[in-house]
C-alpha cells in the first residue's frame, strides 16, 4: 500500500520538482540529479510516515537539495553567471530572441501556427522563466513555493529553513521585480 | 494597486508554469519515471534494481562469486606445485672446457669427422 501511494505521490509532483530545479540550476541534467536524490532521500528516510506530510518533506527536501547545488557551485558559478548575464542582456538588446532554455518550450506554441494569443503566451513564459532565472536564489524560492507551489508562509520557512519575515522580505522582492518585468502581460 | 497587480502576476505565473508542465516532451518523462522507480526500488528491498543504463548487464549468482575464487586459486597452486616439482631432464652437456679440448684436437677431431666411413669400412672388412 506504501509503495502504491508513494509512486502516486511522485509521479503526481516529479514534473513540478523537476521544473522548480530546472528553474534554479538552468542545467537539465543537475535538474534531474536533484529530483533523483530529493525522491531517494524520501523514500529512504520518509516513507513511513503518514500520506500528508509526504508533501512538506519532499519539498523540503528538494529545496536542501537546490541550496546544496548553489552552495557547491558558488564560487564556479560567480564568473559563468556574470557573463552569462552579460550574454543575456546583449542578446535582450538584439532582438529579445528565446533564451536558450526556452526555444524548445515555445517551439510547440510557434510552429503550430496558433493564434495570437498563443504566442503571447509563449512569449510571456519566455520571460518568465528568464527572470526568475535571474532572481536571486531566495527570492526565486520564496516566490516558486508562495505563488506556485501554494505554500504559507510558515511553510515556506520551513522549506527555506528562515524567519517567516524573511519569506515575505524575499516573495515582496521577488514580486515587485517580476511585475515590473512581466507588466505588459498583465 | 499592487495588490491587484500582485494578484495577477501570481495567476499569470501560476497559469505559465502549469502550461509549461504539459509541455515536457516524452523523453523527459520516461527519465522522470525512471527515476521515480529507481527511487521506489529502495522499497521493495530488490537491492539489485537495474538501472536504465545496466539494463543488459548479467547478473551473477551470489554464491558463484566465492566458489570462482577457491578454484582460481587452486588452479594457481596445483599450476605452480607442478612447475617446481618437474623432474629435471636428463641431459649430458659437455663441459667447456672439454669442448674445447676436442676441438683444438686435430688428429680426434679428423677421426670424428669421418666416422661414418671407418664404421663402414669395418663392416665391409668383416663382411669378406
Amino acid at each position: 500500500m506504501t509503495l502504491v501511494s508513494l509512486e502516486q505521490f511522485l509521479k503526481e509532483n516529479e514534473k513540478r520538482a523537476y521544473k522548480m530545479a530546472l528553474i534554479a540550476t538552468r542545467s537539465q541534467d543537475d535538474a534531474l540529479d536533484i529530483v533523483q536524490d530529493a525522491m531517494m532521500k524520501l523514500v529512504q528516510s520518509y516513507a513511513d510516515r503518514s500520506i500528508s506530510e509526504w508533501g512538506p518533506l519532499f519539498t523540503r527536501i528538494l529545496q536542501n537539495r537546490i541550496r546544496d547545488w548553489y552552495r557547491s557551485q558558488s564560487v564556479k558559478n560567480r564568473w559563468q553567471i556574470f557573463f552569462d548575464h552579460q550574454l543575456s542582456r546583449q542578446s535582450d538588446q538584439l532582438d529579445g530572441s528565446d533564451t536558450r532554455h526556452n526555444v524548445i518550450e515555445n517551439a510547440a506554441e510557434l510552429k503550430n501556427n496558433k493564434p495570437e494569443n498563443k504566442l503571447e503566451q509563449a512569449r510571456a513564459m519566455q520571460t518568465l522563466n528568464r527572470e526568475l532565472e535571474k532572481l536571486p536564489h531566495r527570492q526565486q524560492q520564496a516566490f516558486l513555493l508562495r505563488c506556485w507551489q501554494g505554500l504559507s508562509v510558515s511553510d515556506t520557512a520551513i522549506a527555506m529553513k528562515c524567519s517567516e519575515g524573511s519569506v515575505k522580505t524575499h516573495y515582496s522582492r521577488a514580486t515587485h521585480r517580476l511585475r515590473d518585468m512581466l507588466k505588459d502581460y498583465l | 494597486m499592487n495588490d491587484t497587480q500582485n494578484q495577477k502576476l501570481e495567476i499569470l505565473a501560476n497559469t505559465l508554469l502549469d502550461d509549461s508542465l504539459n509541455h515536457i516532451d516524452g523523453e523527459l518523462s520516461y527519465r522522470l519515471a525512471q527515476l521515480r522507480k529507481n527511487a521506489l526500488a529502495q522499497l521493495s528491498g530488490n537491492q539489485t534494481f537495474i538501472a536504465e543504463n545496466s539494463r543488459l548487464s548479467p547478473t551473477i549468482p551470489g554464491w558463484l562469486a566465492p566458489v570462482s575464487a577457491v578454484t582460481a586459486f587452486a588452479s594457481i597452486v596445483i599450476i605452480s606445485a607442478s612447475i617446481w616439482f618437474q623432474p629435471t631432464s636428463v641431459l649430458i652437456a659437455i663441459s667447456p672446457v672439454e669442448e674445447l679440448a676436442l676441438l683444438s684436437d686435430k688428429q680426434n677431431f679428423e677421426f670424428y669427422e669421418n666416422l661414418d666411413f671407418y664404421i663402414w669400412l669395418d663392416e665391409t672388412n668383416e663382411a669378406s
